[in-house]
């Protein structure tokens, strides 16, 4: 009898279309929102079972429907000639609820994870008990919405629970207040180092077993209920605790590389040597170091620059310095025009990939922000001109900030187009950069740089004259013959500099 | 199915028709959510003042709670009962609509007095963007709920307005904060004049559900 009621509510929870439903578009949203980044399996599995929350909303609702189900449309009279008991019907839902949402979880996480880390790009480690945890927050999710079915059968229960719970989520997403007492702990930043994620699956767990128990302590408290309910808590207070207890602090990191700290000397092809936990590569002639989950990314960083390694002599790129990965959190490259990468990564290749190609592009030329004239000591060089067309290879070239743009004055509105924008993350944060190279230049330079691109000969024109061009003395107006163009824009006169 | 239709007639008087229906609406769901609304508004971030990040999300958060609460009011018990009567069923589900929708208002209102009063000194939050945000979020739910009631019998009818929200909120997830601005965001009033377009969108669904049903 009990097998047949819970195998009758598996049945009907399996065919009710609104767990399905949310589960397709969760599963959307994540992936389109996963697909501006290059994979980063930790950060992934945070965002898929962070998006696997609307399919826990949704077995809330199912839940609570089918607990509740013996009070709505006259059944009670009927049901109350029937041998089985309501209890009877309580103990099909808790059994059979958080199983089908449990399902719906795991088709919704594991084949796209699955996929994701498949990926050739995929950085980062899969930790198993974050996918678990949202297949553990169904469960939860499903056990609750029966509980509350049982002890307040009205229909707006879950509609208040599930606003509390996201209210909760999105007013604290770091866990400050409620800790990993939450049901889903969504901000991370792979610097903060490991999450507590095998705590966390046992608190999910213990909870749902509490809730059902809870149910169940509807019909009365029997001894095995209350068993139950108290040894869930006994293992979900702890749990819970200690999940809290080991939580990694925002912003301060647990040490100082993310991702399993790998030895980095046999991953060191480069003969660069591995510094800071980091393995470095050699791709075209130029280094690259990545905190070792986040080698897979170097192919990546290699094509964003390769329009420019290929196009300078071989000698040049002796001045590019190692490229190293930083944190995504530090708000600022290392220099002026220090050429590094993030532990986040656009697919974009406007974005963070542009970036590295305007610093590539100043290095490779020479330009030295850190010189005695600062960042303005490519005003009206030659080679600021080349590090504009060697920028220009590799992605949009911008228009030239105007004179009080390069105030760092914030600017509403969109972003214009003299700036770079770049995301750090789903959370809004950004990176603003006015110009591409790390130093001031002006129209003319930038005028100068887009006549360069539109010569086919030009590739040839700045091989030969390499040594010239790149000069710190050569003027734009001495190479503007070198280069087969003509004057027509006046340097200098826009760009602010002490 | 009615076997006879009335010959349409003048309407009654509203009190006629407006206490009856005040006293058959399902109100214990708005009961439960302008207080609590109210009191998330009044104990989050206890003995501090309110950050107007978070003072949104208290007003974004009673939006979406009042609204799938009033669409709890157009749930007609007597619904295939009633219609045979001479009020058409567009006259009571918009009476329905306008009543649950003033307390949901009145709700949001209390609760943007609470936050308002609770911001820091030199702090705002601007009550048109606000509000039409809490327009759409109320009626998308009630435009939900009145495509359901339509079709299905029951209270459990009404949480299609809550299934509408969750599936608006989410949709618009891959579009980032374009669509819930934080406060002074510099596209914040572009995006509540999208907010105010969507409202008409809205009261076109729940023109089309009230309808008689046939």
């Amino acid at each position: 009898m009990n097998r047949a009621l819970v195998l009758f509510e598996a049945r009907r929870l399996l065919r009710h279309p609104v767990p399905w439903a949310a589960a397709a578009l969760a599963l959307a949203v994540v992936a389109v929102r996963n697909a501006a980044w290059l994979p980063d399996l930790t950060m992934t599995a945070i965002d898929t079972v962070a998006g696997s929350s609307l399919v826990a909303a949704a077995m809330l609702v199912v839940a609570h429907l089918a607990a509740s189900r013996d009070r709505r449309h006259g059944l009670p009279e009927r049901l109350a000639a029937m041998p089985a008991r309501e209890v009877a019907r309580t103990r099909a839902v808790v059994l059979a609820a958080p199983a089908v949402g449990g399902l719906v979880a795991t088709v919704m996480i594991f084949p796209y994870l699955l996929v994701v880390s498949a990926s050739d790009t995929a950085a980062g480690r899969l930790d198993p008990y974050e996918a678990f945890g949202g297949v553990a927050l169904a469960m939860l999710a499903a056990s609750a919405g029966a509980a509350l079915g049982r002890w307040t059968p009205w229909p707006v229960a879950p509609p208040v629970a599930i606003f509390l719970v996201a209210f909760a989520l999105l007013g604290d997403p770091r866990g400050e207040y409620g800790g990993w007492f939450l049901p889903v702990v969504p901000a991370h930043d792979v610097s903060w180092g490991d999450r507590p994620t095998g705590w966390h699956l046992v608190y999910l767990l213990a909870a749902a077993v509490f809730c059902a128990a809870v149910a169940l302590l509807r019909h009365g408290p029997r001894p095995a209920r209350t068993v139950v309910a108290l040894a869930a808590l006994l293992v979900a207070v702890p749990a819970g605790a200690s999940a809290t207890a080991s939580a990694p602090a925002p912003g301060t990191a647990s040490r100082a590389a993310p991702g399993p700290a790998g030895p980095a000397g046999p991953a060191d092809q480069g003969g660069q040597g591995g510094q800071g936990g980091q393995v470095c590569e050699r791709h075209d002639g130029v280094s690259y170091c990545a905190y070792p989950a986040y080698r897979p990314w170097i192919g990546a960083w290699a094509r964003a620059v390769r329009p420019i390694v290929s196009a300078v002599p071989r000698r040049a790129l002796e001045r590019i310095p190692v490229i190293r990965q930083g944190p995504a959190h530090s708000s600022a490259l290392d220099g002026p025009n220090t050429p590094r990468t993030w532990t986040v990564w656009s697919t974009d290749p406007g974005q963070h990939g542009t970036v590295l190609a305007g610093r590539v592009a100043a290095a490779v030329t020479g330009l030295d922000a850190t010189g005695p004239e600062g960042r303005c000591g490519g005003l009206g060089r030659a080679r600021t001109v080349v590090a504009l067309w060697l920028a220009g290879r590799a992605g949009p070239l911008l228009e030239a900030p105007g004179p009080d743009d390069w105030r760092g004055v914030p600017s509403g509105g969109p972003a214009p187009a003299w700036q770079l924008r770049v995301r750090m993350g789903d959370d809004g944060r950004e990176l603003w950069f006015p110009g591409q190279l790390g130093v001031r230049y002006g129209a003319a330079e930038v005028g100068y740089a887009r006549r360069l691109l539109g010569r086919p000969d030009a590739d040839r024109r700045v091989r030969a004259g390499w040594d010239v061009l790149t000069a710190p003395g050569t003027t734009i107006e001495q190479a503007l013959p070198l280069l087969g163009l003509r004057p027509e824009f006046p340097s200098g006169k826009d760009v602010p500099c002490p | 199915m009615p076997v006879t239709r009335s010959a349409p007639g003048p309407l009654p008087p509203a009190p006629a028709l407006l206490l009856p229906l005040a006293r058959a609406i399902d109100w214990p769901p708005l009961a439960v959510a302008v207080p609590l609304a109210a009191a998330l508004a009044a104990v989050v971030r206890p003995g501090e003042p309110v950050d107007p990040s978070l003072g949104l999300l208290v007003l974004r958060t009673a939006a979406l709670l009042l609204g799938a609460a009033a669409a709890f009011a157009l749930v007609d018990a007597m619904g295939t009962g009633t219609a045979a009567t001479p009020v058409p069923r567009w006259v009571r589900q918009w009476a329905r609509t306008v009543m649950a929708g003033a307390v949901a208002a009145a709700g949001w209102g209390v609760t943007y007095a609470i936050v308002a009063a609770r911001l820091a000194p030199g702090d705002a939050l601007p009550l048109a963007g606000t509000a039409v945000e809490a327009a759409g979020c109320v009626l998308a739910a009630l435009a939900g709920a009145a495509l359901a009631v339509r079709h299905h019998p029951g209270r459990q009818a009404a949480l299609a307005g809550v299934l509408v929200q969750l599936v608006l909120v989410v949709a618009a997830r891959p579009v980032g904060d374009a669509a819930w601005p934080e406060p002074g965001a510099p596209h914040w009033d572009a995006a509540h004049v999208w907010w105010a377009a969507a409202l008409p969108l809205f009261v076109l669904v729940l023109l089309l559900a009230h309808r008689d049903v046939r």
